[in-house]
């Protein structure tokens, strides 16, 4: 049997809608460097292909402020690599926060 | 904070446009040596573009001030935690979208200027959906810009801080966004079953990372891993009750060392105040009642593990219609 949902749209929220409900399968955690990526304030990801290889780097901000990226693991699509900082100028990307 | 990799000032190179819990929305410059350090994005006024400032940093104090239409100062106004640039009325240049906290509204801040010299308006429009001003449940993180169903108009899909995704479908036209009530993708947090999944904090990027020709869903949040308690012998039930009521006393104890500290604060001058709050962590007592805690802490974890609540990222993969309907690989189908 398909695992299938734990995803489905309240009816009262999809009565607007007139297109089937989208349907996903169950979650994967995505890894870095074979460990969940726990210990970063509120991550906030983008997939995209930063540096032209046709391979999409995981980016990463944070709570904090501070941007971290990781390149993708060959023949996997949720491993990726040791997390390390956006930098501008050699110095790490860090945008004010309080 | 959802950053958004986007050309903001066409020139041809991609930027980072993105806000902080501070409260204002910032660009990262690309060039073609790299990033450039952060800068605000600025109205045609000069000031920083936000809707509520958190905290200001060049002032390094609390600030809870807003810009609403018709309002200077609104000492209740929601802070801006997010900021996407999006072509809202098709002129050609990039305006801006400033998502706010706890109330989960977007606001549209117009672009007067152009593509490569934009003047931002010093007011915000708040953005409606399904015909009411539009509020994430649970609080809004940050939004993305997709055409979801590729009928050509942008949709909105947006996180909530309560751990759900939202998608807005646009039913307006090209330069003159509509969006319709919102739509669950992912449901609040739930604690079924003990797969990890995520909780609260949602912010999501929204990509057909298969390949398959569907949009799917990548999701950092926050999560709590529950272990499952295993059964003790009487010797060690025992010796948990005794670790908890020492572990009580202990706690008491550093509570009272800290209300001491800061009687005596309240006995001094700000200065010698502070310099006794700084020193306190280091004296004999803290030192000793801390690793007592710690001790303590770690043995009764060992016995009665703990709930965590830990940070992730998730990918949800969009299942088509024909995959849904397949019957399952070794299934007996009844037929």
């Amino acid at each position: 049997m398909l695992i299938l949902t734990t995803l489905l749209a309240p009816a009262a929220l999809g009565a607007a809608f007139q297109e089937p409900t989208p349907r996903f399968a169950a979650p994967v955690e995505l890894t870095s460097a074979g460990a969940p990526f726990t210990g970063i304030l509120y991550p906030s990801p983008v997939l995209r292909d930063l540096d032209g290889d046709g391979r999409r780097e995981l980016i990463l901000g944070d709570l904090f402020g501070a941007l971290w990226h990781c390149a993708p693991t060959a023949g996997s699509s949720t491993a990726f690599g040791e997390r390390g900082r956006l930098e501008a100028n050699g110095e790490p990307l860090e945008l004010n926060n309080w | 904070m959802g950053p958004q990799f986007v050309d903001f000032d066409a020139d041809g190179h991609t930027d980072i446009v993105t806000a902080t819990f501070e409260g204002h929305a910032f660009v990262v410059r690309g060039s073609e040596t790299g990033w450039q350090q952060p800068e605000h994005i600025l109205d045609a006024a000069g000031a920083p573009i936000g809707i509520g400032l958190y905290y200001d940093m060049e002032a390094n104090e609390y600030r809870h001030v807003g810009q609403k239409e018709g309002e200077e100062v609104d000492y209740s106004a929601p802070h801006c935690v997010s900021a996407v640039a999006f072509d809202w009325d098709a002129d050609g240049d990039l305006d801006l979208l400033l998502g706010s906290k706890d109330e989960g509204g977007l606001y549209l801040r117009l672009n007067q200027g152009t593509a490569t010299a934009p003047a931002f308006v010093s007011t915000n429009r708040r953005v409606e959906a399904g015909g009411q001003p539009l509020a994430v449940p649970g609080g809004l993180t940050a939004p993305r810009l997709v055409d979801w169903n590729a009928d050509g108009l942008t949709d909105l899909v947006c996180g909530s801080f309560e751990g759900g995704v939202y998608l807005y479908l646009n039913t307006g036209a090209v330069g003159a966004p509509a969006f319709a009530a919102p739509r669950a993708l992912v449901t609040p947090k739930s604690t079924e079953g003990s797969a990890s999944r995520p909780e609260e904090g949602a912010y999501v990027d929204v990509l057909d990372h298969d390949g398959d020709g569907d949009l799917d869903l990548v999701v950092g949040a926050y999560h709590t891993v529950r272990p499952t308690a295993r059964a003790l012998s009487p010797a060690e039930q025992a010796e948990l009750a005794t670790l908890d009521a020492e572990l009580e006393q202990v706690e008491a104890a550093y509570q009272a060392f800290w209300n001491d500290i800061f009687e005596k604060m309240g006995e001094l001058d700000e200065e010698a105040g502070n310099e006794l709050l700084e020193r306190a962590d280091s004296l004999p007592e803290a030192v000793e009642l801390e690793a007592r805690l710690q001790s303590l802490t770690e043995r009764v974890e060992a016995l009665r593990p703990a709930s965590k609540r830990t940070s992730g990222v998730w990918l949800f993969l969009q299942e088509s219609p024909a995959t849904e309907d397949a019957a399952p690989t070794g299934a007996d189908s009844g037929r």
